[in-house]
């Protein structure tokens, strides 16, 4: 018993310390003195470096998901290819943190974080290959229109549904999601985003025209405002 | 002092890096768990971590550190209007703030070209501005902080006659408007409206400002579209200044009258 009061005493202690020295590095970054600016002198260099940036290497074209959680400070994301944005997020994840969830070709891409008020931030960054989601139904070209009941989800993916669509002849076809909300319409194989559409169908629901060669697609629908709904697919050749 | 900041820093990562393995180094006071019984040894299963720089999907989160944006401070002695410009490339970002983290208010391209512009009235204190980039690409920026000198007023607002003003399109609020002087000499309670025609498509805004600082502001408080403002006014020289809310030129009609 002894012995473990003496161990514990310690331990206290070395709490109390690092608590101490956190507060009083806090402290110290608080007081940190800005250069000023005098009102009306001259404009005043402010140059800064490129945001740190992590390198992302995909062998094979996949749904991706990349998250930086900087809680309390406040993530951006930004992924660029070969120097062009490809996306940016602010808040898609968890309170404020940033989350990019896309379908990404193979290839290399960057990574860049930066704090949404410029401050300075330990941001944790990682990055997943997203499994394919489990189809609801199978559909081909002509079959009678499938209703898919898509879910209410925090982000496009989660408020989704998949329909298996088999192809067995090439040629055009019409696509069509329609539903009493706003129906989203995406048209992938082998991972790859083939086309997407929002709302050229009538009123606000989707259409796509697509010339599709024979194989099995993944037609994935959800609701706009990512709310629940039953979204009517139909497929028909032109 | 740097040095010292880093020290700190270091050992406050340690203490937190300490407790995510779960060990007891920086605190714990929980009594050392029981034995446990020997195992058979297995193969080890090792983490996938990302190479420094890299990220590997389904690996453990890599932790970046991201530095502070450039920031400024400047002090204000008095009340005025203000303006806060971020030049450079690729595209210049501000965001002003007091006390901490407080935001004023930030821009992004109201300058030239993309660069960022705030013209605001600050009471008297102390300011910070930061400077960032859009995308988080490097920035070869400058900042420069302003006092704007009092606007030259189209004419003079008096109670019972309306005043026509013609506010110009501008590329800025302040650029597109327009100012006349109102000489309060009794204290009371006033109207001022700022009206335009029915059919002109427009929508008059309203803002009333004495010394550098804002009395009074409104967008649609009258009929329609329309501004109004009621405020209690001491005796003084106010300026009421006009615009059109998305900067065109319009035809303005301000009144002052009994609140």
């Amino acid at each position: 018993m002894k012995q473990g009061v003496s161990v514990a005493k310690p331990r206290r202690l070395v709490a109390v310390l690092c608590a101490a020295l956190a507060l009083v590095g806090a402290s110290v970054a608080f007081a940190q003195t800005l250069p000023t600016v005098a009102i009306g002198a001259p404009p005043t260099p402010a140059p800064a470096p490129a945001a740190p940036a992590l390198s992302l290497t995909l062998a094979a074209p996949a749904e991706v998901q990349i998250d930086a959680m900087g809680s309390p400070m406040d993530a951006q994301l930004f992924l660029y290819q070969g120097g062009s944005l490809v996306v940016e997020d602010s808040d898609s994840g968890d309170g404020v943190d940033a989350r990019i969830v896309r379908f990404l070709a193979a290839g290399t891409y960057e990574v860049r974080v930066v704090e949404w008020r410029g401050r300075a931030m330990s941001a944790r960054v990682s990055t997943a290959i997203l499994p394919p989601m489990t189809p609801v139904a199978t559909l081909a070209p002509g079959a009678p229109p499938s209703i898919v009941a898509v879910p209410a989800g925090d982000s496009p993916r989660a408020s989704s549904a998949e329909v298996t669509l088999i192809v067995a002849t090439p040629g055009s076809y019409r696509l069509d999601a329609n539903s009493d909300g706003d129906a989203e319409l995406m048209i992938i194989q082998n991972s790859a985003v083939v086309a997407q559409d929002s709302d050229s169908g009538e009123g606000t629901n989707a259409q796509l025209t697509q010339v599709l060669t024979p194989g099995n697609y993944t037609l994935r629908v959800r609701d706009y405002s990512n709310r629940a709904s039953n979204i009517t697919v139909t497929v028909v050749a032109q | 002092m740097t040095l010292r900041n880093d020290l700190l820093r270091g050992l406050a990562r340690t203490c937190v890096l300490s407790l995510a393995i779960g060990a007891t180094a920086c605190g714990s006071s929980e009594p050392a768990p029981a034995p446990v019984a020997p195992v058979a040894p297995t193969a080890p299963v090792a983490p996938v971590v990302s190479a420094p720089g890299t990220l590997v999907p389904g690996a453990a989160a890599s932790v970046i550190a991201v530095p502070a944006v450039p920031a400024f401070n400047f002090t204000l002695d008095h009340a005025a209007e203000i303006q806060i410009d971020g030049m450079g490339t690729p595209d210049v970002q501000l965001l002003l703030l007091s006390g901490g983290d407080n935001v004023i208010t930030s821009d992004s391209d109201s300058g030239a070209g993309t660069d960022a512009q705030i013209v605001v009235f600050l009471a008297p204190g102390t300011y910070e501005a930061r400077v960032s980039e859009w995308r988080g690409s490097a920035l070869d920026a400058r900042i420069q902080v302003t006092e704007l000198g009092a606007m030259t007023p189209a004419g003079a607002l008096t109670a019972g006659s309306p005043s026509a003003v013609t506010a110009p399109a501008g590329e800025t609020r302040r650029a597109a408007s327009a100012e006349l002087t109102l000489e309060i000499t009794t204290a009371g309670s006033y109207r001022v409206d700022a009206t335009t025609a029915a059919d002109s498509g427009r929508d008059p805004e309203l803002m009333i400002h004495r010394d550098g600082a804002i009395v009074g502001e409104d967008s649609d408080s009258g009929e329609g579209n329309n501004a109004q403002l009621v405020r209690a006014l001491t005796p003084g020289t106010y300026r009421v200044r006009v615009r059109d809310w998305v900067n065109r030129d319009a035809a303005i009609t301000v009144t002052l009258s009994p609140g």
